[in-house]
């Protein structure tokens, strides 16, 4: 699903090397956790796959597909295939639980008659549907949470990233959104989870990645902790 | 696309302020336009009427008998044929004083009592008329140089000038707008610009979800069209009334200035005014969006 082929990157501006020849290679349905400390290059990793960055040397690959040869409108299609969850949920403000996630369906060019019934779907699956017509001001930040993961998978993709994305939230909380995830992980879709939480990387046991000023320095199926 | 409008509109609402100034210097800019352009196309018409008009008058030398008279019309018509010293010729006619006399006591009627007691004081006179006022003085020269040519008559330069100071004036007019469009493009490019960067996250969570540049610029551009076409209609309310009433006034005031009434041209330069307004609203909205999206990207 993904690979990276001696992938470097460094900033133009203030040169620094966020990462530098990194290879690795993660296989469709997984789960796996990147760790690192706070600018290992974790949000640059996550950046290069959705081709929000592009590497200073390297290939990625996304799905078989080199993203080097990605052109403006190539990068929407790519990006319709990756869920994306962020630590700050990213939620519209302006919209209510049910259009949040519907908006991403309209982006995605998906048909208008499937709109209610999938995004209901997801509603279910991350518990709030009773939640529907609140705003995202109204919610507590695991349920603002459960809407980006929401918005999410409603659109099926094929990868899930999520950068920290129990950074803000409780331990009790933290433990649900973990559970949706392995959820979603359980259902086919590869999941990547940018994280420095020692606590929920050493008690899952995935695969994890961990970064260190850029440079891969462990891959360990069995996963942990370990910086 | 209901969606796409319904952004757009919030996005006028959230920066109404920079909404109305923007609205409000294209109003005038097309007003300006507007205005500009039909004070030049009715300057053309004077111009076009003053060139139409334009005419040299040969007085000939005094002669004892018509036919002698005739001869010598004859003799400075066939000069007048020379197209190397009279390029701008149209047409010349011969008007022997009789007739001369006549048309002055029918211009002047308080006159026509004292032809019948003075002797005729007019010349025999061959009337030319130039296709254009260019070289009129030249010409004027080179018809005065022709033998049996007492003296001539051009009005004096006042025609090249009259034409020159309106030509001066279209160029300043011309200016002037070119200006003022240009202010109105960076109007529009600063209000589309500060509309995206309020509501930079959304834009950046829809490019994060996978929209296309299109999808993300199509409610800028509408907001921009949509300025660009209120601001025409606006200078549609202004200049319509406001012109047909002025030269309803200048008919009275000035009757012998060829203006432009007849409704047909008026509406097609207001047309053509209302497809700029609209034209700019889309070129500065195109330009403001791919520029605020090259800038995140």
């Amino acid at each position: 699903m993904i690979q990276f082929h001696r992938v470097s990157l460094e900033y133009p501006v203030t040169k620094t090397l966020a990462l530098e020849d990194v290879n690795l290679h993660i296989k469709k349905g997984e789960f796996v956790y990147l760790t690192g400390h706070s600018g290992a290059g974790k949000s640059s990793f996550l950046g290069l796959l959705i081709k929000s960055l592009k590497p200073t040397k390297g290939q990625v690959y996304v799905a078989g597909d080199p993203l080097a040869k990605f052109r403006a409108g190539r990068i929407a299609q790519h990006r319709r295939r990756i869920g994306m969850v962020f630590q700050d949920h990213q939620l519209l403000d302006h919209l209510s639980v049910f259009e949040n996630i519907t908006f991403a369906l309209r982006i995605t060019g998906a048909p208008v008659k499937d709109w209610t019934e999938r995004t209901m779907h997801v509603m279910r699956m991350v518990g709030l549907e009773h939640k529907r017509n609140s705003f995202p001001i109204q919610l507590s930040q695991g349920e603002r949470q459960r809407v980006a993961i929401a918005r999410a998978i409603v659109t099926n993709p094929l990868l899930l990233l999520a950068d920290e994305p129990t950074g803000n939230l409780d331990p009790d909380v933290s433990w649900e959104i973990m559970a949706l995830l392995d959820e979603i992980n359980l259902k086919g879709t590869t999941v990547l989870v940018a994280t420095h939480s020692r606590e929920i990387v050493d008690r899952q046991r995935r695969r994890t990645i961990t970064l260190r000023k850029g440079k891969l320095v462990r891959d360990d199926p069995n996963g942990g902790y370990a910086i | 696309m209901f969606y796409h409008f319904r952004q757009s509109w919030m996005a006028l609402r959230a920066n109404l302020t920079a909404g109305l100034a923007t609205l409000t210097t294209m109003t005038v800019t097309l007003t300006m336009l507007a205005l500009v352009t039909l004070v030049a196309l009715n300057l053309e018409n004077i111009v076009r009427t003053i060139e139409r008009d334009v005419q040299i008058t040969a007085f000939l030398e005094n002669t004892t008998t018509p036919t002698q008279a005739e001869a010598l019309s004859e003799a400075v018509l066939m000069a007048l044929q020379d197209k190397t010293k009279f390029p701008v010729l149209d047409s010349a006619k011969f008007v022997p004083k009789e007739e001369a006399y006549a048309n002055l006591a029918i211009d002047f009627k308080s006159l026509a009592d004292a032809t019948s007691l003075v002797e005729n004081p007019l010349s025999d006179r061959i009337v030319i008329k130039l296709t254009s006022p260019t070289n009129l003085v030249s010409t004027a020269a080179n018809v005065k140089a022709i033998v049996g040519v007492k003296d001539v008559e051009y009005g004096s330069d006042f025609a090249q000038k009259v034409i020159n100071a309106i030509s001066s004036v279209r160029w300043f007019g011309i200016g002037l707008e070119v200006l003022l469009l240009i202010n109105s493009l960076f109007n529009i490019l600063n209000t589309i610009r500060v509309a995206m960067y309020a509501r930079r996250d959304e834009i950046n969570v829809m490019r994060l979800i996978g929209a296309t540049r299109g999808f993300i610029r199509l409610p800028y551009v509408l907001e921009g069209v949509g300025l660009g076409l209120l601001a025409s209609l606006f200078t549609l309310v202004i200049v319509y009334p406001a012109y047909t009433s002025a030269v309803g006034q200048l008919r009275t005031l000035v009757p012998f200035l060829a203006l432009i009434e007849d409704n047909l041209t008026v509406l097609q330069v207001l047309a053509l005014i209302t497809l700029l307004g609209v034209m700019l609203g889309l070129l500065g909205s195109l330009w403001a969006t791919n520029r605020y999206l090259r800038e995140v990207e």
